[in-house]
């Protein structure tokens, strides 16, 4: 990249070509005011705050320095009392114009245009406040939109737009009637919002706020915990935002790959949001029909017992895929040691797919998708993401191959049922480089597209469960013969979700054992129950969708007499030895 | 006094058919550009002639023409700004209701030079008789070989579309009306990079105010020396002043560059009306800085007005008598430009309407000691750093009311009513 | 044909403005089913739509009566003595407030600014129809004429 010279502040500083000028400013530590710039969003000069004086070929100007490229030679000037008087100023008209009591805001302190008041040393503001009477949006069920604080940076705008592809909000009206919307001006709880709370992400004052998380702490009050999203294989990184031991939201990781910031509803509210269940705090054990509080001894003693008393082929043992390597591994080892061959996920089999490794960041060069058997718009949805920026973003195409018509068909240029593939083959031709995601439901079609697109396609798996490729590498992905296990052990993590006939398998067998962070949906086909972690106090790693080696740590600490994973299986197979 | 050359046809029945326009000499300027001269000597024909963009901005227009890239194989567009919104402006509706060939030949011979194949009229939704006309101009101007394939036997073609705006003075700024063309709010685009470089649909367009155009035939006709000979230094060629306010004779008055302002008012127009005595003069436009009878010998040119702090603008000269209350016309501008803000940038969305406020409350009888100081504030703001100039436009009046007018922002705090 | 065709999507876009006027005459006003007509005529996202709509005064977002009268309330129309009196006049003749429309659906008042008409001031638009040198006869007659036919 060619390099250019600058003079900034009086200081010779380098930049790349390509830069503009608050880029080259930021890379050189300078600090320059900004409140609509948002590093990954586009540059839309609207805000005002980060005007600099530029002098380039004699002349003089004063410019944004967010959309202004920089140029060899430049002379700019980033402080000063007339700038920082403009500044000054045009926060003040930012001030006036809508309802901004900090004093009941829960943004009060982590507010970029407070901070911005602060810097500038703002204690009264010289222009008439408007007063405008604002809605404040509370139709939806995560999040809330109060009009009264929104700056107009248009952040959620571009955010929705650009970043997760959905195109819900917009700008209506004009002048200093202008304000965000959604799709035709309707409560954004009925709108096309998909509560991916990206918009949430990058607001920078309190007009968007988590419910749940609102007034529970300010930035100088909480830990952010780096950490990898479990409710699904893409593996988000994630920022868990805990206070006192408690957890307040999940935030996406901007660095992370291969979210780079983003996430879903899946994994950013309803963990917190939708998780009814009561927690198993103490091992639980059925006596006389009913599941009653025992010792860790007592139960764990019981389930050696009983591992040891079944014959080996009729023990059965089941992990979720929620599980992390570590622990995976630890139960394989348990039970392959033990000689147990009747090993399988929860669920279900999972087929090794013929990609090792791939990056979902190649999506974002594809000029064609072919969805075979997997809904975006419900799982995988970050993954969805990337198929709605390039549709929506790009104008590339979508041809979904699929016998149920899934949440992405109003996107899609044709949808075509699994008999009509070769269609989507002929389709192809056209593209230069398309890409086939597929998901669980996929079958004789997809081969079909292997075969005919092999030399011009990428192909994405969607695996099914969280580490499906970790319960592979510890050789559990084969099937499971629930008739047969007369004795089951089941690794359930906090799994919410079993298939009815595993249910009812289960309650034929003649003991169960389940190592469950939640009491339900166990309590009717349980023995045991040997309480356990939840996603957000875990230690280890997963392997993502990609083939991603990533980290899962721990945020909060386990409750009750709650253990960790490893510990139960170490404790069993310390038990089962004898 | 000049021979009327932009109004020649005005008045003149049915010259919006091509039948009476040629039979008048149309076309023939088409003609010789087309079979005569190679585009790039037309280039330099305008560049000689010295004109100037006449939407208001006055940029060179054969420099502009000359920035579009030469490469035949990148496609390029012509567009002409018929979004005429600028209060006391009314020269571009005229031209293009009573005389559309003239504008729509200046535009074929544009095309031709910068070698664009597609031609757009950006029209303003109010106008939908200039709109109508002009179809059929187009219509007629097909249907004599002037437009499509192979104009007049060159390999020159050239087709024109009519985009209809809905209502946004804004869209008159370029990059805002090339985003209307588009299909989106009218909101300017980031400059660099500039409309000769990426414009419409990420193509080098030129963009050229309909009075700009009407110029260019007869530059070829008659030769750039003819039209450099009028006019000042740095301002060439007849102008179209529309005159309107407080005059006898509102309407249209086309006159060399440089003509004094004086002369305009007086000379022309009839003088003030009623024999009423002259208090202020918008000599550009809303957009620009008005005048005091001192200012009145001012010639009206590009490189003049600034010298008595003003701008030549559109040339639109609002005239007010002594029965103009100051603070009530500044009013009706500052709501103007309060309702055209397009909102992007918080300068322009909140200074206008805060402007619009303080001289409600003004006029009202309920300003407040300081008021005045407060609007000179919010002008410094904003003047030379909002998104657009629309910004810097919206402070005009208003500062230059209050260099000349003070007495009666005070008058008004202070006695609560008006002084007139 | 492309796989790929961001042109074409530009194109599609700028057909925008006309499908809105279209969109506004046939249902009378731009409703939400005319916006959403228009958003998948176009392929637009819906938000793009009622963004580009609410953002022009030419078009009607609420109900509007047969005739839209928009008279000049512009600087030079004001100086005529124009204006506020026939705004005035219309608000009384026709008992409605400006951006209100009269029960019997006729008439909707608003005012609007600069017409290009500075010369001719007061002036005012009914429909696609520019009146011009106004006096608050003919105001009346013209409101007379329309209301009768």
């Amino acid at each position: 990249m060619a390099e250019i010279t600058l003079n900034i502040d009086g200081r010779e500083v380098k930049g790349e070509r390509g830069d503009t000028i608050l880029q080259v400013c930021q890379k050189n530590g300078i600090d320059v005011p900004t409140l609509c710039h948002f590093a990954e969003l586009s540059n839309i000069g609207s805000c005002r705050v980060c005007i600099v004086e530029i002098e380039e070929r004699g002349r003089t100007r004063i410019d944004t320095s967010c959309t202004t490229p920089a140029a060899e030679g430049m002379v700019v000037r980033t402080n000063g009392e007339k700038l920082n008087a403009f500044r000054k100023a045009a926060i003040e008209l930012l001030l006036s114009e809508r309802n901004h009591f900090c004093m009941y805001c829960e943004m009060s302190g982590d507010c970029e245009l407070q901070s911005l008041a602060y810097r500038f040393g703002i204690d009264h503001v010289r222009y008439p406040y408007f007063y405008p009477k604002l809605p404040v949006d509370s139709s939806r069920k995560y999040f809330i939109m109060d009009h009264n604080r929104c700056v107009l940076c248009r952040r959620c705008v571009r955010a929705c737009a650009e970043l997760v592809g959905n195109h819900t909000l917009g700008v209506m009206e004009r002048g200093i009637g202008t304000m965000i919307h959604a799709d035709l001006n309707v409560p954004f709880g009925e709108s096309s919002c998909v509560s991916c709370g990206t918009c949430l992400s990058v607001c920078p004052t309190g007009a968007l706020v988590d419910r749940r998380s609102a007034y529970m702490g300010r930035e100088i009050q909480v830990e952010r915990v780096k950490s990898t999203c479990l409710f699904c294989s893409v593996g988000c990184g994630t920022e868990i935002v805990v206070r006192d031991d408690y957890i307040l939201r999940v935030e996406g990781d901007w660095d992370a790959e291969p979210n780079r910031g983003l996430l879903c509803v899946a994994g950013r509210f309803e963990p917190l949001y939708d998780e009814t269940r009561e927690r198993a705090l103490k091992p639980l054990v059925r006596r006389d029909g009913r599941l009653e509080e025992a010792s860790w001894e007592e139960a764990l003693d019981l389930v050696a017992e009983k591992l040891r008393g079944f014959d080996k082929k009729a023990i059965g043992a089941l992990a979720s895929t929620r599980a992390t390597n570590e622990t995976l591994r630890l139960f394989a080892d348990l039970f392959k040691e033990m000689g147990v061959e009747n090993l399988g996920c929860l669920e279900g089999p999972i087929a090794e797919p013929r990609e090792r490794e791939f990056s979902l960041a190649d999506l974002d060069e594809a000029d064609m998708f072919i969805v075979v058997g997997e809904d975006l718009a419900e799982d995988h949805q970050v993954a969805g993401f990337f198929v709605k920026r390039g549709v929506n973003n790009r104008g590339a195409r979508l041809v979904i191959v699929d016998e149920k018509e899934t949440g992405f068909a109003p996107l899609a240029y044709r949808w075509l049922k699994p008999d009509e593939v070769e269609e989507a083959v002929r389709l192809c031709a056209a593209a230069a480089r398309p890409a086939v995601i597929y998901g669980a439901r996929a079958g004789e079609e997809l081969e079909v597209l292997r075969r005919e697109l092999a030399d011009k396609a990428r192909f994405f798996w969607m695996a099914p469960g969280t580490n499906a490729r970790g319960a592979l590498a510890a050789g559990l992905g084969g099937p499971f013969d629930a008739e047969a296990a007369r004795c089951v052990y089941i690794l359930a993590c906090d799994e919410g979700k079993v298939c009815q006939e595993l249910m009812a398998q289960l309650k034929e067998a003649d003991f169960v054992a389940v190592q469950s962070s939640y009491i339900e949906p166990w309590a009717e086909v349980a023995d045991v129950i040997l309480p356990t972690v939840i996603w957000a106090e875990k230690e280890g790693s997963i392997t993502n969708l990609e083939g991603r080696t990533l980290k899962v740590a721990r945020a909060v600490e386990p409750p009750g007499e709650v253990k960790v994973e490893g510990e139960i299986l170490r404790a069993i197979r310390l038990g089962v030895r004898g | 006094m000049l021979e009327k050359v932009l109004l020649k046809n005005m008045g003149v029945r049915h010259v919006e058919h091509i039948d009476i326009y040629m039979a008048r000499g149309g076309y023939q300027a088409v003609r010789k550009a087309l079979l005569e001269f190679e585009p790039q000597e037309i280039i330099e024909m305008v560049k000689k002639s010295g004109l100037r963009g006449r939407g208001g901005a006055g940029f060179p227009t054969g420099l502009k023409w000359d920035f579009m890239p030469k490469d035949p194989n990148v496609t390029k567009y012509l567009c002409i700004n018929f979004d005429e919104g600028e209060t006391g402006t009314f020269k571009d509706r005229y031209l293009v209701e009573e005389d559309p060939h003239q504008v729509l030949e200046g535009a074929i011979i544009a095309a031709y030079a910068v070698g664009a194949r597609k031609a757009y009229m950006y029209t303003r939704g109010e106008f939908p008789l200039g709109m109508k006309r002009w179809i059929k101009a187009v219509a007629e101007a097909y249907g004599r070989g002037f437009l499509g394939e192979n104009i007049l036997g060159t390999d020159f073609s050239l087709d024109v579309y009519v985009h209809r705006g809905a209502g946004a003075y804004i869209c008159g700024e370029e990059t805002a009306l090339m985003e209307s063309l588009e299909g989106k709010r009218g909101e300017p685009r980031v400059k660099p990079p500039f409309p000769t470089q990426v414009g419409l649909f990420g193509q080098p367009t030129l963009i050229n105010n309909v009075e700009t155009l009407a110029c260019v035939p007869h530059i070829v006709l008659r030769g750039p020396e003819w039209f450099a000979s009028i006019g000042t230094e740095q301002s060439k060629g007849p102008k179209i002043f529309c005159v309107s306010g407080h005059v006898k004779r509102p309407g249209n008055y086309e006159l060399p560059m440089g003509t004094p302002l004086r002369e305009i008012i007086y000379g022309h127009a009839g003088g003030v009306r009623d024999g009423r005595k002259l208090k202020a003069v918008i000599p550009g436009g809303a957009s620009t800085p008005m005048l005091t009878p001192e200012q009145l010998d001012v010639p009206m040119a590009f490189e003049t007005l600034p010298k008595v702090g003003s701008m030549l603008g559109t040339g639109a000269v609002i005239v007010m008598d002594e029965s103009t209350c100051i603070v009530n016309a500044v009013l009706h501008l500052a709501r103007f430009f309060a309702h055209e803000s397009c909102g992007k940038c918080t300068l322009c969305r909140v200074g206008t309407s805060t402007m619009l406020r303080i001289l409600e409350r003004i006029e009202a009888g309920e300003g407040r000691d300081g008021d005045i100081d407060l609007l000179l504030d919010i002008c410094e703001t904003m003047y030379g750093k909002t998104f657009c100039p629309l910004g810097d436009a919206a402070t005009n009046p208003v500062t230059s009311s209050i260099k000349y007018f003070r007495e009666e922002y005070e008058y008004h705090i202070e006695e609560k009513r008006c002084m007139v | 044909m492309q796989a790929v065709d961001e042109k074409l999507q530009l194109a599609e876009r700028s057909k925008l403005l006309d499908a809105l006027y279209a969109a506004q005459k046939r249902y009378g006003y731009l409703t939400k089913e005319a916006l959403r007509d228009v958003a998948e005529e176009l392929g637009l996202p819906l938000k793009d739509v009622y963004s580009t709509a609410s953002f022009y005064s030419l078009y009607h977002m609420k109900p509007t009566g047969q005739y839209v009268i928009q008279v000049c309330e512009g600087l030079v129309c004001s100086l005529r003595g124009g204006a506020e009196r026939l705004v005035d006049y219309l608000r009384k003749k026709l008992d409605i407030d400006v951006g209100e429309t009269t029960p019997d659906g006729k008439f909707t008042l608003q005012t609007v600014q600069c017409l290009a008409a500075c010369d001719a001031s007061p002036a005012m638009r009914v429909n696609d129809d520019l009146y011009e040198n106004l006096t608050l006869d003919e105001v009346d007659a013209i409101i007379d004429m329309l209301a009768g036919g």
